[in-house]
């Protein structure tokens, strides 16, 4: 027999063998995660039996904790294992989703609603020729929102002038922080605000989430820095600052595209709130609060995850400031739920997305990053998903369930 | 129990990463295997297995020449596919083409126009690198009082992407993901009506077409420089140029370029993977033979001019050849968190040029016929710097 005769009838085995590996690869996969997810809630105490429950349908220990979970109740909720399964959808897109750069230009259409782009950081130089890119502001300075080309300006110093694009990482940026007063560094890869660099600058120095450094220090700390995009500080709405001011308050909007009606609808939003243990950061992993948006637009209670002990704390006020947050309104909540939708209404592909929604006050708002596997336990802490028919429909849809 | 559990969890967390490293090891050695399987190479057993004992497939062996004496000169198989990492995640974001337009939104003339993306019968324009359409369009089908696009206009995106074609002549339509110029289509408007590729087809059937396609890109037709269009006027002939960045100097450098030439087989596209040709751009800008893996035979042929023009390929002159290679390195330097980088552009004159694709994931079969990849100490020296050789 021919190599070729053979390769023929080689063909559709292996294919056959191919597609069979990659559903086992799958699904262990799907294992894999739900064992690491396990081995961090093992310290949860419960019975033996409620524990095989649980995992029998599909439910990580976890969950006993947060959730509501009876065998009343269990179809309501996605479970840990039907949210692994959801992992597929739109995965394609992914590499163009986590990266912040390319995700900051897949939204380039919609400047107002992104935090300013001063440049890129890598390998200790500042990148600049990107579409939308914009100078850092200077007070008293009009090149505020001049093009990438207005920087060829040697000055560095406390005078406030950028320097050009040859200048070192380190350098470009204190000098832009200079001029600004504060700015933000943040990884092209990471999640749940890790090392996210809030850059201020002051009469007695340079501050980098909260810790005052040199200006030789700061230089060193940016030009260290793998890859991260530099970015404009906002600042949040006041409602938000109250809450708790010395972190970025989002709101997770989590979007599906509904197969039914062909529009992406608003599937559940909550607002997250930061504590001492989370700042500068609000995220829920990091000790942060998430306390439901209503349909009116106001808060419920803030739940808090104590990954140490297992347990959810509840907090009609906020466990630091003392600030209301059982009744708070968000502001303009419906003109920031239709905002969202108009951004996940251009990005079909993307079906499922969690958005990082900064309220920057009179209804406006920036996305500091659209999730494509967003988790869903700080939605589902305060009520079951699959309850609404529209959300069992997608991952229905999707072959989830 | 639990915590017994919990303390074995942890003994056999340790060595996840040299398990990592051995099965990624293990995937090259998997899709090697696969394309071993379907290579089709007549070799005796005892080339092969020494091509393999060298990290070489079969088609390598015969596409290369490679053999004792000079396995080293050349990246295996098996290397290029650990050489792939080298971008780590960035690696796989240009394989997305919509991302791949908006990174070099800032230099938009070495862009082809996008016109929009279509997407199960919708329009969407709402990108930064989206042109006006041409005059006398509106920039949506319809629009609800909202702003959003009525939801039973479903059909709407293949009229206007047809009513664009009528005011252009040509445009292109290719997915946002598609590998080697799959799902690239060319879209004319003629005399007897619409022609897709080669297939004449109604204007009823286009627009049904259009409203069928999955997350595509609508860009203009590039036309190519006239040397381009003398080679084979039915494909548009790019030239592949590989990037490296050479952390030494912390600038890329071309390490190669070919002009790839359509044939019939492989028309309206160029690729190498559809029966294309690779001639290599020489220092001076003039080209060397064109070679075409014939797949009937599975062998290399090399062409002195074009198996189906008769155009003269060997010494044809690719114009402004270093304006070209300066052009290319410009957009390189943007990028520099992608090591290398395998650009796709299209020569239109005059030294200027228009990007169609960039590739963090560069084969090297079109360059490697021409001549040893490692041959050149700069090329191997930045491989060992990157430990991928």
């Amino acid at each position: 027999m021919s190599a070729s005769t053979l390769a023929g009838v080689l063909r559709p085995v292996r294919r056959g063998v191919l597609a069979a590996v990659r559903t086992a690869r799958t699904r262990l996969g799907h294992l894999a995660t739900l064992l690491a997810r396990e081995r961090r809630s093992l310290g949860i105490q419960m019975p033996l039996s409620r524990r095989l429950w649980l995992w029998r349908h599909g439910f990580t220990s976890r969950s006993h904790a947060l959730f509501d979970v009876t065998p009343a109740t269990r179809r309501n909720y996605l479970s840990d294992l039907q949210h692994e399964r959801a992992n597929d959808i739109g995965s394609q897109w992914d590499a163009v989703v986590n990266n912040k750069l390319t995700f900051q230009l897949l939204f380039g259409a919609f400047p107002d609603r992104l935090p300013d782009l001063y440049g890129v950081v890598y390998g200790g130089r500042v990148y600049r020729d990107y579409p939308g890119v914009v100078a850092p502001p200077h007070a008293g300075d009009q090149r505020a929102s001049d093009p990438v080309e207005a920087t060829a300006d040697g000055g560095v110093g406390g005078t406030g002038a950028v320097p050009g694009d040859d200048a070192t990482a380190g350098e470009w940026v204190a000098a832009a922080l200079d001029a600004a007063g504060t700015l933000v560094c943040k990884p092209v890869y990471g999640s749940g605000g890790r090392d996210v660099l809030v850059c201020r600058r002051t009469a007695d120095g340079y501050h980098v989430n909260g810790d005052r450094h040199s200006r030789s220090a700061f230089v060193d700390r940016v030009c260290a820095l793998d890859c991260a995009l530099v970015t404009a500080y906002v600042e949040q709405a006041d409602y938000a600052a109250r809450l708790f001011p010395d972190a970025a308050n989002t709101l997770r909007v989590l979007t599906l595209w509904d197969p039914e009606t062909d529009e992406p609808f608003v599937a559940g939003v909550v607002q997250r709130i930061g504590t001492r243990r989370s700042a500068p950061v609000d995220n829920w992993s990091r000790g942060g609060l998430s306390a439901a948006v209503r349909e009116d637009g106001t808060l419920s209670a803030g739940a808090q995850w104590r990954s140490d002990r297992g347990v959810v704390r509840w907090y009609e006020s906020h466990p630091d400031t003392g600030a209301q947050i059982e009744g708070t309104a968000v502001p303009d909540w419906p003109e920031i739920r239709s905002g969202v939708l108009e951004l996940a209404r251009t990005v079909p592909y993307l079906p499922r997305v969690g958005w990082d929604v900064l309220p920057t006050g009179d209804g406006e708002f920036v996305v500091f990053e659209a999730n494509a596997h967003a988790a869903t336990r700080t939605v589902q802490v305060h009520r079951p998903l699959l309850r609404d028919p529209r959300v069992r429909r997608f991952y229905e849809h999707h072959d989830c369930l | 129990m639990i915590r017994r559990l919990r303390d074995a969890w942890r003994t056999v967390r340790r060595p996840r990463q040299t398990a990592r490293a051995v099965a990624r090891r293990l995937s090259v050695v998997e899709t090697l295997a696969g394309r071993e399987v379907v290579s089709g190479v007549s070799l005796p057993l005892a080339r092969r297995l020494s091509l393999w004992r060298h990290g070489f497939t079969s088609r390598s062996g015969v596409l290369f020449g490679v053999g004792p004496g000079d396995y080293d000169d050349y990246l295996s198989d098996y290397r290029l596919e650990l050489v792939d990492d080298l971008g780590g995640d960035w690696g796989d974001v240009p394989a997305n083409k919509l991302a791949g337009h908006l990174w070099f939104g800032a230099s938009a003339d070495r862009l082809p126009d996008l016109y929009g993306v279509v997407d199960d019968g919708r329009l969407y324009r709402d990108y930064p690198t989206v042109v006006s359409p041409p005059a006398g369009l509106d920039d949506r089908p319809t629009e609800t009082a909202d702003g959003g696009v009525a939801s039973e206009t479903l059909h709407e995106a293949g009229e206007w992407v047809l009513s664009v074609l009528d005011a252009t002549g040509t445009l292109v339509c290719k997915p946002a993901y598609g590998f080697g110029g799959e799902g690239v289509h060319v879209c004319r408007t003629t005399d007897e009506g619409v022609v897709v590729d080669d297939d004449r087809v109604s204007r009823g059937a286009f627009v049904e077409w259009v409203d069928g396609l999955a997350a595509t890109l609508v860009t203009a037709y590039v036309e190519q420089a006239d040397y381009a269009a003398r080679l084979f006027p039915d494909a548009v002939n790019t030239l592949r140029v590989l990037t490296l960045w050479d952390p030494e100097t912390d600038d890329p450098f071309v390490t190669d370029a070919v002009q790839r030439i359509g044939t019939r087989q492989s028309a309206p596209v160029d690729n190498w993977s559809r029966g294309g040709l690779s001639a290599a751009v020489r220092e001076d800008g003039t080209l060397s033979a064109g070679a075409r893996w014939e797949t009937d035979e599975s062998h290399l042929a090399w062409y002195e001019s074009h198996p189906d023009t008769g155009a003269e390929i060997e010494g044809t002159a690719v114009p402004d050849w270093p304006e070209i290679r300066s052009g290319v390195l410009d957009l390189a330097r943007t990028v520099p968190y992608l090591p290398r980088v395998g650009w796709d552009v299209v020569v239109t004159g005059d030294g200027e040029f228009v990007l169609l694709e960039l590739n963090g994931h560069a084969g090297i079969e079109t360059l490697q016929v021409h001549r040893p990849h490692l041959d050149d100490p700069r090329v191997r020296r930045v491989y060992e710097t990157y430990g991928a050789v």
